[in-house]
């Protein structure tokens, strides 16, 4: 368990360490980038848009209340490269979405992958 | 001694024929050599320890560490969320990066090459540069403007920029770094092998640092276009409402 915990760590440090330089357009401050959440829910929008996509997510909490996220992706030039398209998130879609968290505690990410309903799976990285 | 020659003959034609991968082993075992004076391609900045930003220590005049002191943005040493306290021209106007903040860009450009200009056009915010190749100088008292004027030259298969005649309105960086209208930029590039280019860039601006400072950066050569990456008003504005005013908001206690 310890060791699978240390290799998922490092694991994800070495991401971090890929990805950083990309993320970076618009400065990752207002991130945690050391904490990583993964939520399911149903796409309310996709904004294909510059300076960062937005990906609007609908989350049903514990009680039944539905929370309005919100989500940066790279811009659409990067996206490309990664396999994205204005077509790749489309409203009423059951995704599970895994993010870095804003640090003040508000429904807002930046996206480091989306599973969707088909099972593939979306980053922000190149292929 | 007979059967043998055409076997000779025909590998010889063959590797006079080949427009390349017989000769391509030297220094690049992926794709080919580079052929002299060609630096034609999409070139993506291929990151580092600060994809964004020059030097925090360069060698100020005190007038231009007070400016670079007082300047806010999402990346360097004075780090804002919100846009509101955000002074870099680029993100409150969108105006336009200049030289050399859009070779930090994490964005590819391209090279174009003429008989008579190098024309670089960048992915990031749809700009273009023309390099005049045909052994003009720089024209007396130029007028300020965004992105200067720029004469080129070869050093053997060094492509070799120079540029003078900027306003003083863009950052140098994506952390502030300031300059004057004396700003004299000076970029040397050259292919380390076919896939990589070396940038070497040289600020020269006597009137904001008390002397001429260099940085390197790396590109490597991709297979792309390039895309359409524009900042505009509208954009900026809907970026903030979705993303940065709900990420700058103080938490509710």
């Amino acid at each position: 368990m310890t060791l699978h915990r240390r290799t998922g760590i490092a694991l994800t440090l070495f991401l971090l360490a890929i990805t950083g330089a990309a993320y970076a357009h618009h400065g990752t401050e207002a991130y945690d980038m050391g904490k990583q959440i993964t939520l399911k829910g149903t796409i309310a929008q996709f904004e294909w848009s510059n300076p960062h996509g937005q990906v609007h997510l609908d989350v049903t909490d514990d009680k039944g209340n539905v929370v309005h996220y919100n989500f940066e992706t790279q811009p659409p030039s990067i996206l490309t490269h990664a396999g994205w398209n204005h077509n790749s998130l489309k409203p009423g879609d059951q995704v599970s979405v895994t993010f870095h968290p804003v640090k003040n505690g508000a429904p807002v990410g930046i996206i480091m992958s989306i599973t969707l309903p088909n099972g593939d799976v979306l980053t922000p990285n190149e292929k | 001694m007979r059967k043998r020659f055409p076997y000779l003959l025909v590998a010889l034609v063959a590797a006079v024929l080949s427009p390349g991968p017989l000769f391509a082993q030297a220094g690049s075992p992926a794709s080919g050599a580079a052929a002299a004076k060609d630096l034609q391609g999409v070139w993506l900045f291929g990151g580092g320890a600060d994809t964004f930003n020059l030097p925090r220590d360069a060698p100020f005049q005190p007038w231009a560490k007070t400016k670079f002191d007082s300047e806010r943005n999402q990346h360097g040493p004075h780090v804002v969320i919100d846009y509101a306290s955000n002074t870099d021209p680029f993100i409150k106007a969108c105006e336009p990066l200049g030289v050399p903040r859009v070779l930090l860009a994490n964005h590819p450009f391209k090279v174009v090459q003429t008989p008579s200009e190098v024309i670089l056009l960048y992915e990031r915010s749809h700009d273009f540069r023309e390099v005049y190749m045909d052994g003009r100088e720089h024209p007396k008292d130029l007028d300020p403007s965004w992105w200067g004027h720029s004469i080129g030259k070869w050093d053997g298969n060094t492509l070799v920029i120079d540029s003078v005649g900027f306003n003083d309105k863009t950052w140098l960086d994506y952390q502030g770094l300031p300059h004057s209208e004396a700003l004299h930029v000076v970029e040397r590039y050259s292919r380390a092998d076919h896939d990589n280019l070396r940038l070497e860039i040289t600020v020269d601006d006597p009137k904001a640092y008390t002397k001429a400072w260099s940085v390197t950066r790396n590109y490597r050569l991709k297979a792309w276009d390039i895309d359409e990456e524009i900042c505009t008003q509208s954009s900026e504005k809907n970026f903030e409402q979705g993303i940065v005013k709900p990420a700058s908001a103080t938490p509710a206690k």
